[in-house]
């Protein structure tokens, strides 16, 4: 039986780029501590930008998102360090180091708990062995010593995983981490993606461009329509209406 | 028949597909270096009986050279080692500074904006002025000896690695940074554990290159009392000990040689 701990929460989220554009126009909801929230909606709808401004990847313009009972807003330095380990991202693109192994891009996720031995690579065989243990979770015990830039898409974001779980994080962002996967490698992803964040008791926000996905994995799903929040509930919820009004609302306005 | 439309109308067609515009501008500048060349040539007493007598008196210089004194071996081999050591110690010290100051150099890595600017006006400066100028300034503030060669060499290779390190750090993928920055890890951890790793074949491979010139200006340094073996050079046409000058430009010649031969390797062992 799930509680109602609010882990994240979201007031009034506005943030413009500097050419105009408002990408998010007053966003605010919360997020439950341990559910797996799946974030919706069209292309350009702002989804990147809200889990950007969540681990302050990017300034936000007005408005406050509270983590754990810390204001992202104005985090600076080693504060906002400090916050990024909490909150681990994966990003659509992999973003791992293509040319160090699977092993060392796990223990990646280590290097906010080090200092210059961090600089240097020097991890303590504890984190190597607990970095080891997460990559065999993730049927990876075979790449641990390959380079990155020899797995595929699916096994790269996998490490992916493996890096940000070894943050040991309250929270973990995936935006449109399959988007670049074929279908199979699709539900794998994130079927670890589900368990390990379940197994782990880590809270999850995802965005995802495919419906059946938010529906089969979400505890949660929130809908973005050009930078405000027009869905909200279960994925029972999400029928074909909600989608329609989600995805194809711009005749209306025209 | 399938129209094309053409974007450019006929006359600006014809402008691009002729060339007559481009031949005159050549003719110009050809016109204009030949008269360049005539006026240098008389304008630095270089006349044709001057350059004959040069190679008459070359070709006694080389005769006299014959045969090489091999007696001086024993006393210059340690002088070339010394070339090679100046040449490794300056490399490495230009490899330090140059990946250091490039963190600070790229755009995508500086902390502060204009500092980058300031540090690639540095590379610039450092790579214009000479090694042998270097040396010769670090002689005056250090002394003779291996040291200002060492300076010097450093110095005058930071203004070269300095500029491709950093435009290699700018061209590394944006997506990389921004994944080891979402974990928390620091500037430099994000450098030595990101940026260096994803660029280390370029870093190598640029080192490798550097090494060898610096092994040829090495090998002249001492020639202004920098260290080395290329005092030997100055030391032995003073004399006019031609053998022994010849047996310098051997020994001159099988270092560089082999040194060559080894970055060439190491250059095919990282790509
Ligand atoms: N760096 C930026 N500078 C200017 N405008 C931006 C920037 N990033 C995003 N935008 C704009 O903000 C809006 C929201 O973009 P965002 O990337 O958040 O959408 P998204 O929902 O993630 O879309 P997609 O499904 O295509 O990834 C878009 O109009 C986009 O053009
Ligand atoms: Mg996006």
């Amino acid at each position: 039986m799930k509680q109602k701990d609010v882990l994240i929460k979201i007031s009034d989220l506005k943030k413009s780029f500097p050419g105009g554009t408002e990408a998010l126009k007053g966003v605010s909801f919360d997020v439950y501590r341990g559910e797996l929230l799946v974030i919706v909606g069209a292309s350009g709808a702002g989804k990147s930008t809200l889990l950007r401004c969540i681990n302050g990847l990017s300034a936000i313009s007005s408005g406050s998102i509270v983590v754990d009972g810390i204001e992202v807003n104005g985090l600076k330095g080693k504060k906002l360090r400090q916050l990024r380990t909490d909150v681990g991202m994966i990003f659509q693109s992999f973003n791992i180091v293509n040319r160090k192994r699977v092993i060392d891009n796990a223990l990646h996720g280590r290097l906010a708990y080090y200092g210059l031995r961090g600089v240097l690579g020097l991890y303590s065989f504890e984190d190597k062995k607990k970095a080891f243990e997460i990559l065999a979770r993730l049927d990876l015990e075979k790449q641990v010593a390959k380079r990155a830039d020899q797995l595929s898409g699916g096994q790269k974001q996998r490490v992916a995983i493996a890096r940000a779980i070894m943050q040991e994080p309250k929270v973990l962002l995936a935006d449109e981490p399959v988007a670049s996967l074929d279908p199979g490698a699709s539900s794998k992803v994130l079927g670890y993606l589900h368990k390990i964040c379940q197994e782990e008791d880590i809270t999850a926000i995802v965005s995802l461009h495919q419906i059946d996905y938010a529906r089969n994995y979400a505890d949660r799903i929130i809908g973005l329509t050009e930078g405000v929040v027009t869905f909200e509930g279960g994925p029972e919820d999400l029928d074909d209406e909600a989608i329609q009004e989600l995805y194809f609302n711009e005749e209306e306005e025209e | 028949m399938k129209k094309v439309n053409n974007p450019l109308n006929e006359k600006e067609f014809k402008a691009l597909i002729s060339k007559r515009k481009d031949n005159l501008f050549y003719l110009i500048i050809l016109i204009f270096m030949t008269f360049f060349l005539f006026f240098s040539l008389s304008q630095m007493n270089i006349n044709p009986a001057r350059v004959i007598r040069g190679f008459s008196t070359l070709s006694d210089l080389i005769k006299n050279m014959f045969p090489p004194d091999f007696g001086q071996l024993s006393r210059l081999w340690p002088l070339a080692i010394e070339s090679i050591q100046i040449a490794i110690l300056g490399t490495v010290l230009g490899i330090i500074f140059s990946i250091t100051l490039s963190m600070f150099a790229a755009k995508n890595l500086t902390p502060i904006p204009g500092l980058g600017v300031i540090l690639k006006g540095f590379f610039a400066f450092t790579r214009a002025v000479p090694a042998l100028v270097w040396a010769l300034l670090f002689i005056t503030a250090v002394g003779l000896g291996t040291l200002p060669g060492i300076l010097a060499l450093g110095v005058n290779s930071i203004g070269m690695l300095g500029k491709v390190f950093s435009e290699s750090f700018e061209n590394i993928n944006k997506a990389t940074i921004e994944g080891l920055n979402s974990t928390g890890a620091s500037r430099m951890q994000v450098f030595f554990q990101g940026v260096v790793p994803e660029t280390i074949p370029i870093i190598l491979s640029w080192s490798l290159f550097r090494f060898d010139i610096n092994i040829r200006y090495s090998s002249i340094l001492g020639v202004v009392g920098a260290g080395g073996i290329g005092w030997e050079l100055v030391r032995a046409s003073r004399m006019r000990d031609y053998p022994a000058l010849l047996m310098v430009i051997l020994v001159i010649l099988v270092m560089v040689y082999a040194v060559e031969q080894f970055t060439g390797y190491a250059r095919r062992v990282v790509r």
